[in-house]
């Protein structure tokens, strides 16, 4: 039996790689699958299935040449690497908490993963397949970013309101930074003096010094004339923004306005109003195509993604995707034909 | 035995009562919305759809169907089913409820609500208790 299904695997076809394309792969968690956007076309040109991913993914990043999709499974308290080349699992970490939002160090041996329920930061090496660290970071671990030197890894709590500075190279924490609530999607400067910020319940985001440790402004979005919703669920965190991203040059941000609808585009560092666009409902999360002239929002309440065009402050294109999209990234790479 | 005409009657009647009672048992129409065919939620699988506009996920355990609102008490987020663990799944931040509604992990700090739930002519019918 075990050598008939390895023959048959053998002989299997492996699936013929098309051209080189920028793609954005968009995790659908409760559809438990992974859309395919083609770029610039923005038209959704295939499905990684709820059979290859599934189990709720939480958040999906690729590897800087494109070939690998990290996957962060809520369920499984897992990650997962799946091949762009194939579209099939090329392997599986347990991490032991459930996995939130990944990051990559510089030279790809590490991916950083945050546990939720945990507070801890696990590290996983990319070799092995094993954690090789866990570092205690604080509680409601959620958020992580690889500060743009390489030598930090920044972790944002939604519960302890705080962001823990990890060293990337000896995995233990080097500095504290407190913040007046939950953290939630937050970027860091190229200079990596700056630190902005979306907090649970503020409809705007903060900005921080990365020298003092402090907030050094509060930026609040507009309304648009629309009546914000207060929180209904007693105990809930609640979050009231969802999605914060600087533009590849560095002189835009996109903020997500996810309970009234729409996208604000700041200029930076003045922090200047430049446009609100409506899109979907509730978007959470922003991912920029690499030559920066698109923003994609994931609207997680109506399955779809809004397509930004960053110079004339306007939704582009509106792509219906999976069932609940949220994280995104954007990979160019050669899919399979 | 000779039964008296008046014990006779009081039998008839007990007995046409009963009759009632159970046609009425058997033929009522279950109280709340219809939401899906029972055909849709085999034993073992859950449904998720909507009452009015909230949405709510119909479980079939072991034949006994269930339905709960099908909202997180985290932070709203709607919810799913995984089937091979037989959970409830929050998309959101990892919860997790059983199949009697309670928290078994993660964030969420109350269980689901449960609804009314009962099966009529193929149907199954959710309802919110009479509070609400």
């Amino acid at each position: 039996m075990l050598g008939a299904c390895l023959g048959v695997w053998l002989i299997a076809p492996v699936p013929a790689a098309g051209r080189v394309q920028e793609y954005l792969y968009v995790a659908n968690t409760l559809g438990g699958d992974i859309s395919i956007v083609e770029i610039p076309a923005h038209r959704v040109v295939g499905t990684i299935p709820a059979s290859v991913v599934g189990n709720d993914p939480d958040d999906v990043i690729s590897s800087r040449n494109g070939d690998v999709l990290y996957v962060s499974r809520l369920d499984t308290k897992d990650v997962i690497a799946v091949s762009t080349a194939t579209e099939q699992v090329l392997w599986r970490a347990d991490v032991g908490g459930v996995p939130n939002h990944l990051t990559l160090s510089r030279d790809e041996r590490f991916l950083y993963v945050p546990l939720y329920d945990k507070g801890l930061l696990a590290v996983v090496d990319t070799k092995s397949h094993q954690v090789v660290a866990r570092p205690e970071v604080g509680k409601g671990a959620h958020g992580t970013l690889l500060g743009p030197s390489g030598k930090s890894v920044y972790v944002g709590m939604m519960e302890a309101n705080q962001v823990a500075v990890v060293d990337a190279v000896r995995h233990d924490v080097r500095r504290i930074i407190p913040l007046p609530e939950g953290v939630r999607p937050f970027q860091v400067s190229a200079d990596e003096t700056t630190l902005y910020a979306q907090l649970s319940k503020l409809h705007g985001f903060v900005v921080v010094s990365l020298k003092t440790g402090r907030v050094i402004r509060t930026v609040e979005l507009p309304t648009l004339g629309q009546t914000l919703p207060t929180p209904t669920l007693e105990k809930s965190h609640f979050v009231m923004n969802h999605g914060l991203r600087l533009a590849p040059d560095g002189k835009r941000l996109v903020a997500n306005a996810s309970l009234l609808g729409f996208v604000a585009i700041y200029s930076v560092p003045e922090l200047e109003l430049v446009s609100t666009i409506p899109v979907g409902r509730e978007p959470n999360w922003v991912a920029f195509s690499r030559d920066g002239r698109f923003a994609y929002v994931s609207n997680r309440r109506d399955n779809t993604v809004s397509v930004i065009s960053v110079a004339d402050g306007k939704e582009a294109a509106r792509v219906r995707v999976g069932e609940f999209p949220q994280r995104m990234t954007v990979a160019r790479t050669r899919r399979p034909r | 035995m000779i039964l008296s005409r008046r014990a006779a009657a009081s039998a008839l009647g007990t007995l046409a009562l009963s009759g009632l009672v159970f046609a009425v048992w058997r033929f009522r129409r279950p109280r709340g919305q219809p939401v899906t065919p029972l055909a849709d939620v085999p034993p073992g699988s859950a449904l998720r759809t909507t009452l009015g506009e909230s949405p709510i996920i119909v479980l079939n355990v072991g034949g006994e169907v269930r339905a709960f609102e099908a909202t997180c008490t985290h932070e709203g987020c709607p919810l799913g089913w995984n089937a091979q663990q037989r959970l409830i799944r929050c998309p959101c931040h990892g919860g997790a409820y059983d199949v009697m509604g309670r928290v078994v992990e993660g964030p969420p700090p109350a269980p689901l609500p449960r609804l009314g739930a009962e099966v009529g002519g193929g149907m199954i019918y959710v309802a919110r208790p009479p509070h609400e």
